[in-house]
């Protein structure tokens, strides 16, 4: 992986998988919270858009770091066994982003018959589409963060 | 992670996909998905009738599109995209492996040119979807996601000298 490093943020796996964890509350909460609270207080609004921005932060940080960036390694640049590590983990990638993208549809549809909380308009609709994309770019990454053996975090 | 000796010498549980097609049909079908679907949800949403409903002719598009992706889907390729890695051998993990990570890329892409059109169209006052028809491309999306894998295997699979490739 050492061709992969030269340009990545170096972070153990450790490190990796509880930015992962902390990206997903903070997405979720930030976004969670301002559906289900349509008219929230100005304070509270601010305070949950930095949170958003932090986890989107982490997302982007994850995508940039070692793990992210062996998952975007071209065959040339990383050996037989990697290449395996990462196909597996895009393969992982997949069925979380269609497992999401049909809850999403549930949700969606639900939402319209129970009065459940919907993104306000278009643009906040398209916000999440933007989260979605950053995860799923970063989720390869975090699978082979997760992965890796507890007992190669000193290692990375 | 480095096989146990023992796992190299265990042979794969036979893949037993309900229906067997040539290469050509499986690309055929393949074809019929992607447009199929593509046409008739994103021509759906574009163009509805006056009461909000997609256009008859594109919910029959939708159709075609989603009997592909069923047969695509019990047919061998479709099978071997979703086969448990106990069923496939290593060349074969690989392949299906390297399919996701094809499909994974296309996905992405799809959902930022969206953004990005998200971000055009606030300035143009281009088209975007209403609540309903955003349920159909998501719906859509989550097809065509399920289905790309086995339509990638089609492509990549070579064809056998007599051009009439048995499914895996």
């Amino acid at each position: 992986m050492d061709s992969t490093r030269q340009f990545a943020v170096r972070m153990q796996p450790r490190t990796a998988r509880l930015l992962s964890l902390f990206a997903a509350l903070a997405i979720g909460l930030g976004h969670g919270l301002e559906l289900a609270v349509p008219d929230i207080p100005r304070t509270s609004g601010q305070l949950l858009a930095v949170l958003r921005l932090a986890g989107l932060g982490g997302a982007i940080l994850l995508f940039l770091s070692v793990w992210g960036q062996q998952a975007m390694a071209k065959d040339a640049m990383i050996d037989e066994r990697q290449q395996r590590e990462r196909d597996r983990a895009f393969a992982a990638a997949h069925r979380w982003m269609v497992a999401a993208a049909i809850l999403a549809f549930f949700y969606t549809d639900l939402s319209r018959k129970l009065g459940l909380p919907l993104p306000a308009d278009s643009g906040a609709a398209a916000d999440l589409i933007n989260v979605y994309v950053l995860f799923s770019l970063a989720l390869p990454g975090v699978v082979l963060a997760w992965r890796t053996p507890a007992d190669l975090d000193d290692d990375a | 992670m480095i096989p146990l000796p023992t796992e190299l010498l265990v042979t794969p549980e036979p893949l037993n996909p309900p229906l067997r097609l040539s290469l050509r049909t499986a690309r055929i079908l393949s074809l019929l998905v992607l447009a199929g679907i593509g046409i008739g949800y994103l021509g759906g949403a574009i163009l509805t009738d006056p009461d909000g409903s997609p256009q008859i002719g594109f919910v029959l598009v939708r159709l075609v599109g989603l009997l592909s992706a069923v047969a695509l889907f019990i047919e061998g390729r479709g099978q071997m995209a979703h086969a448990a890695d106990r069923m496939l051998d290593e060349r074969e993990r690989q392949q299906r492996d390297r399919a996701y990570m094809l499909t994974h890329q296309v996905m992405v892409t799809a959902l930022f040119g969206f953004f990005l059109w998200s971000i055009v169209a606030k300035f143009i006052d281009g088209w975007m979807p209403e609540q309903e028809q955003a349920l159909d491309l998501l719906s859509g999306f989550a097809i065509t996601s399920m289905a790309l894998p086995g339509i990638i295997l089609a492509w990549r699979e070579q064809p056998l000298a007599d051009d009439e490739g048995e499914a895996p």
